[in-house]
C-alpha cells in the first residue's frame, strides 16, 4: 500500500520536473531576448548620454570588456552555458558579480514579501472566517466592500498615503529606506529594520489582503453549509471550534493555491512599494537595471525570480497531495 | 534634548575653532583680525539624495547634479565656479596663458596633501591628464591637450595643440586632480565601484551603501581650512515625493532636486527656506534636420512660430520658469546675443511659411498636407517629468492651430534618449528613430559656450551632441574660430553671429528653462547659495568664509 503511493509519488514528480525544467529554459531565454529588445545603446548609458564624444578605441574596449561586441548567439551562448555552471554573469554597470548583488539585495525582498504574504494570508482567513459566521450582517457586507476596494487600489497609492499620514503627518515611522543611515547593531538594527519594513510591508498587505479575504469568504461559505459542520453543532461544539477544527481545514484548498500562485503577483508589487519606499530590495535594482540597460543584471536577475517562482509553483504541486486525499488517488 | 544638542554643537564648535587655528599653517584658517566670524560647527547634515549615485570617482560617478558636486567634495579642481558661473583660482593659486594660448601656466597652492597625507603636486596634475587620456570620460575630453611640463612641484605648464578659450571653464575648473601614487596601479578605472575614492577634496568619502547612503566626513587638513560641517550624511530617497516630504516633516535637512512650482509656497514657511532661480537645464524642440518635411529651414520657422513658449512657461511651470531663445543660447549667459533672444508665436507667419512651402489643407481635416504628404507626427519626449508631458501637449495645441498635427509619444527615460538622435548619427550611438521631440539637456550646456560647437557642428567628430543633425559650413567655421578666440569680445562677437545663423535655420528650439527651487531646513544650515543654473550643493559654501 505504501509502496504503491510511493511510487505513485515518483511518477507524478517525474511527469512534473521535466516540464518545469522547460518552463526554466524559455523563461531563461525570454529573460535574455527582452532587455535586448528594448531600444536603447547600454554603452551610451554605461560611458554618458555623449558617449560618442569619446575616441573609437575607447568605445569599442568598453564594448569588449562586457562582451557586447560578440553575435547574440554567441552572447546567448555564454549565458547559457554560465546558468548551467551557476554563473549569472557579470553586471556592467555595477562591475560586480550578478550573484552578489542578488545576495545584498534578495534577502530584504525576500523579508518585505515573506512578512506580507504571511501577515495578509492570516488577517485575511481570520476576518473571513469572522465574517462568514456573521454572513449577511451589516459588518459582513460592509467589508466585502472595503476588501473589493482594496483589492483594486494600486499599491504604489495606498504606499504614498501611508507614507504621507504615518510617516509625515505623524512621524511615527521613516519615510525612506530599509534600515537608518545611522548605524546600529544587536537589538537596535532589529528594531530599525522592523521599523523600517512597517509601512512597506502594510502598503503589501492592504493590496492583497482583499484577494485572501474574498477568496477565503468564498471557500467558507461553500463549507458551513455542509452536513458535518451541521453534525459538528448538533454535537453541541462551540462555534469557534468548528470554524478551526472542521471548517478551515476543509476551505484550505484553495485558500493554499492562492497563497502560492500570490508569490509571483505579490514580487511583482514589491518593486513599485520598494521604489515608494526606497526599499534597497531587488525590485529597485531591477527597475535601475532596466532603465540603465544592464543586460547581466536584467537577465540573472529575473532567471533567479522565475526559479523562486516555479520553486514555489513546484513545492504547491507537491504538497496538495498531502492537502487534499482526493489528489493522491 | 534640544538644549543638550545646542551645547553638544557649541562645545564642538569651541574645539574645533581650537584645533584649526593651531595645526594649520595655512593662512586662509587664519581668523581675519577685527572680524568676528562665528560660525557654528554643525555636527550632521543631511541631503537627501534621489539620484541613485555610485562610487564618486571620476569614472564611476553619474549624473551632473548632484554627482559632480557629490564627487568634488572629495577631490579638487584646479580652478572652481563660483555662483555666477565665473571660474576662480582653486587648487590653483594663479594661471595664466602665454600671448599665443596655448601655453596656459598654473602654480599650485602650497601644503596640499591628499586624504592620505600625500601631498598633491604638479605631478599628479600631469599624471591626470595623461590618464583620462588613456582613460577617456565625455565630460573631459583632453586630445586638445598636447602635453604637460612639470619645471618644479608646484608648476604645472599645459601645452595646447590649439588656442582653447573655455580653458579655464573645463578642465581647469571641471578636471578634478587624482592621485597619482594610486591610480597608477589601477587598469580599469570603470571597475572602481566599491573601493571609496581618496582626493584631496574637504570631504573623505567614508561609507557608500548603494542606493541606501553617501557618508562624508570632514578632512580636517584641508587646505582652505575645515569645513563647517562635520559629517554629510546623504540617503537614497528613490521618489522625489517621498524626499519633499522628508525635508517638511524633518527627517532630511536639504535635498538634490528642484521642487515643482505649486509646492514653492509651503516649503517657505515653518522653518524651511528655498534657494534657487532660472534653472540652466533647458527643454529644445528638437528637429530631425535630416528628415522631410524638417529638412527645410522655413518648415522649421513654421514650427517655432507656432509654438506659445509664453503660454508653456504660465500654464506648465505656473510662471516659474525663463522662456528660452532662438538663438539657443540662455538669456542669462553672458555671450547670449540680445538679438536672438525673443521667439514668440506667431501663427500668422506660421501659416504663411506653410502655405508658401505648399502644405494646404485641402481636405479640411483640420492637417495641411501636400500630396500624400500629411503634417503629422509623433512628438517623442520622456515621461518621468510631468512639467515636459504638460508642455509637449500645449506645443501639440498650438500648433494645431497652424495645422500641423502632433502626437505626444510620451516614453520612458532610456527609450526618448536613445530614438532622439539623428538619422546619419555615427560610433558607439545608434541611428535615432524621430521626426520631432522635445528633449532635454542638462545645465551644463548652457555653462561653457563651446557647447554651441558640439551641439550643432555638422563634424562627426566635434559636434558630437548634434541631436539635431544640422549641416552649415558657415556655422561650422565660426563654431572653430571661436573656440580659438583668446579675448572675450572678439569670441562673444563670434558667438552673436553663430546665434544669429541658429536663429535663422533654427535646427533645434530652446524653449524653457524651469526655475531651480531647492528647499532646506534653516536650522539645519542656513549658508546655502544657489550656483547659477545649477544646483545648491558645492563644497564652498561648507567651507568657513575668509
Amino acid at each position: 500500500m505504501a509502496g504503491r503511493r510511493r511510487r505513485r509519488r515518483l511518477r507524478r514528480f517525474a511527469v512534473r520536473v521535466p516540464q518545469y525544467v522547460l518552463i526554466v529554459l524559455v523563461a531563461a531565454t525570454a529573460n535574455f531576448a527582452l532587455p535586448r529588445l528594448m531600444p536603447g545603446n547600454p554603452v551610451e548609458l554605461l560611458l554618458g548620454e555623449d558617449a560618442n564624444r569619446l575616441p573609437a578605441e575607447t568605445i569599442e574596449k568598453e564594448l569588449a570588456d562586457v562582451g557586447l561586441d560578440q553575435p547574440l548567439l554567441t552572447q546567448y551562448g555564454r549565458y547559457m552555458s554560465g546558468l548551467a555552471q551557476g554563473d549569472l554573469g557579470y553586471s556592467f554597470r555595477h562591475r560586480r558579480a550578478v550573484s552578489t548583488l542578488l545576495r545584498e539585495r534578495l534577502p530584504w525582498t525576500i523579508l518585505l514579501v515573506g512578512t506580507a504574504l504571511v501577515v495578509s494570508t492570516i488577517l485575511g482567513v481570520a476576518l473571513a472566517a469572522f465574517a462568514v459566521w456573521r454572513r449577511g450582517r451589516r459588518r459582513d457586507v460592509a467589508s466585502i466592500a472595503v476588501f473589493t476596494f482594496l483589492e483594486s487600489t494600486p499599491p504604489f497609492w495606498i504606499g504614498l498615503l501611508l507614507l504621507i499620514w504615518f510617516g509625515a503627518n505623524l512621524k511615527w515611522f521613516p519615510l525612506f529606506g530599509s534600515v537608518s543611515v545611522d548605524r546600529t547593531t544587536g537589538l537596535a538594527r532589529a528594531g530599525d529594520i522592523g521599523v523600517h519594513l512597517l509601512l512597506p510591508a502594510a502598503t503589501l498587505v492592504l493590496a492583497s489582503v482583499g484577494a485572501t479575504f474574498l477568496l477565503a469568504r468564498a471557500s467558507l461559505l461553500g463549507v458551513v453549509s455542509e452536513d458535518y459542520v451541521l453534525v459538528a453543532r448538533a454535537k453541541g461544539l462551540r462555534e469557534r471550534t468548528i470554524a478551526i477544527r472542521h471548517a478551515l481545514p476543509a476551505a484550505s484548498l484553495p485558500i493554499a493555491t492562492s497563497v502560492l500562485l500570490r508569490v509571483g503577483s505579490l514580487a511583482g508589487g514589491a518593486v513599485i512599494v520598494e521604489r515608494v519606499f526606497s526599499y534597497r530590495g531587488v525590485g529597485t535594482l531591477m527597475l535601475e537595471a532596466s532603465f540603465g540597460r544592464d543586460y547581466p543584471l536584467l537577465q540573472g536577475g529575473l532567471f533567479v525570480l522565475t526559479l523562486i517562482v516555479v520553486g514555489v509553483n513546484l513545492l504547491g504541486d507537491l504538497l496538495y497531495p498531502r492537502l487534499d486525499p482526493r489528489v493522491r488517488r | 534634548m534640544r538644549r543638550k544638542l545646542l551645547a553638544l554643537v557649541l562645545g564642538m564648535g569651541l574645539v574645533v575653532a581650537g584645533c584649526a587655528s593651531d595645526d594649520d599653517g595655512d593662512d586662509n584658517a587664519q581668523p581675519t583680525p577685527g572680524v568676528t566670524t562665528t560660525i557654528p560647527q554643525i555636527p550632521t547634515l543631511r541631503f537627501a539624495n534621489t539620484s541613485a549615485e555610485k562610487n564618486l570617482t571620476p569614472w564611476t560617478q553619474g549624473s551632473g547634479y548632484p554627482g559632480y558636486y557629490m564627487m568634488t567634495l572629495v577631490y579638487d579642481t584646479l580652478a572652481w565656479i563660483n555662483p555666477d558661473g565665473k571660474p576662480e583660482p582653486w587648487l590653483a593659486k594663479e594661471y595664466s596663458a602665454d600671448p599665443t594660448g596655448l601655453r596656459w601656466t598654473v602654480k599650485l597652492h602650497e601644503g596640499v596633501t591628499f586624504h592620505d597625507g600625500r601631498p598633491l603636486t604638479s605631478a599628479d596634475v600631469k599624471f591626470t591628464v595623461e590618464y583620462l587620456t588613456k582613460n577617456a570620460r565625455p565630460r573631459w575630453i583632453l586630445t586638445n591637450i598636447d602635453r604637460v611640463e612639470t619645471p618644479d612641484p608646484l608648476t604645472a605648464v599645459f601645452v595646447l595643440k590649439e588656442p582653447k578659450a573655455s580653458f579655464v571653464l573645463n578642465p581647469l575648473a571641471d578636471l578634478p586632480i587624482i592621485p597619482q601614487h594610486i591610480w597608477s596601479s589601477i587598469e580599469k578605472p570603470l571597475d572602481q565601484t566599491t573601493q571609496l575614492p581618496i582626493g584631496s577634496g574637504p570631504y573623505r568619502l567614508v561609507e557608500y551603501v548603494e542606493n541606501q547612503v553617501h557618508r562624508f566626513q570632514a578632512n580636517p587638513g584641508y587646505f582652505k581650512g575645515k569645513p563647517i560641517v562635520d559629517e554629510i550624511v546623504m540617503p537614497y530617497i528613490a521618489t522625489t515625493q517621498a524626499a519633499f516630504t522628508a525635508v517638511q516633516s524633518g527627517q532630511a535637512d536639504a535635498v538634490s532636486v528642484s521642487l515643482t512650482p505649486e509646492l514653492k509656497a509651503q516649503f517657505n514657511q515653518g522653518g524651511l527656506k528655498t534657494a534657487g532661480g532660472s534653472g540652466y537645464r533647458g527643454w529644445y524642440l528638437y528637429m530631425n534636420n535630416g528628415r522631410a518635411p524638417f529638412d527645410k529651414a522655413e518648415f522649421r520657422q513654421a514650427m517655432a512660430a507656432a509654438v506659445n513658449n509664453d503660454d508653456i512657461v504660465a500654464t506648465a511651470l505656473l510662471g516659474a520658469g525663463a522662456t528660452g531663445s532662438p538663438g539657443f543660447a540662455h538669456r542669462s549667459t553672458p555671450w547670449s546675443n540680445p538679438a536672438t533672444r525673443e521667439g514668440r508665436l506667431d501663427l500668422n507667419k506660421a501659416r504663411s511659411l506653410l502655405d508658401g512651402l505648399g502644405y494646404r489643407d485641402t481636405n479640411n481635416d483640420g492637417v495641411r498636407e501636400m500630396g500624400t504628404t500629411k503634417l503629422e507626427f509623433d512628438l517623442v519626449v520622456r515621461n518621468n517629468d510631468p512639467v515636459a508631458v504638460r508642455a509637449a501637449e500645449l506645443i501639440s495645441q498650438s500648433v494645431a492651430m497652424a495645422g500641423v498635427k502632433l502626437n505626444v509619444a510620451a516614453l520612458d527615460q532610456t527609450t526618448a534618449g536613445a530614438r532622439t538622435w539623428p538619422d546619419y548619427a555615427i560610433g558607439a550611438t545608434p541611428k535615432g528613430d524621430y521626426t520631432i521631440a522635445l528633449f532635454s539637456w542638462a545645465a551644463a550646456v548652457q555653462q561653457d559656450p563651446d557647447f554651441l560647437r558640439s551641439m550643432f557642428h555638422s563634424s562627426t567628430t566635434l559636434g558630437t551632441l548634434n541631436r539635431a543633425g544640422y549641416k552649415n559650413t558657415q556655422y561650422d567655421d565660426l563654431a572653430d574660430q571661436q573656440t580659438k578666440a583668446v579675448d572675450d569680445a572678439t569670441r562673444n562677437r563670434i558667438l552673436g553671429q553663430m546665434q544669429d545663423i541658429l536663429a535663422k535655420d533654427m535646427p533645434a528650439y530652446a524653449l524653457f528653462y524651469p526655475d531651480d527651487i531647492f528647499p532646506y531646513k534653516v536650522s539645519a544650515f542656513d549658508r546655502w547659495v544657489y550656483y547659477k543654473g545649477v544646483g545648491i550643493l558645492n563644497k564652498a559654501p561648507l567651507l568657513a568664509p575668509k
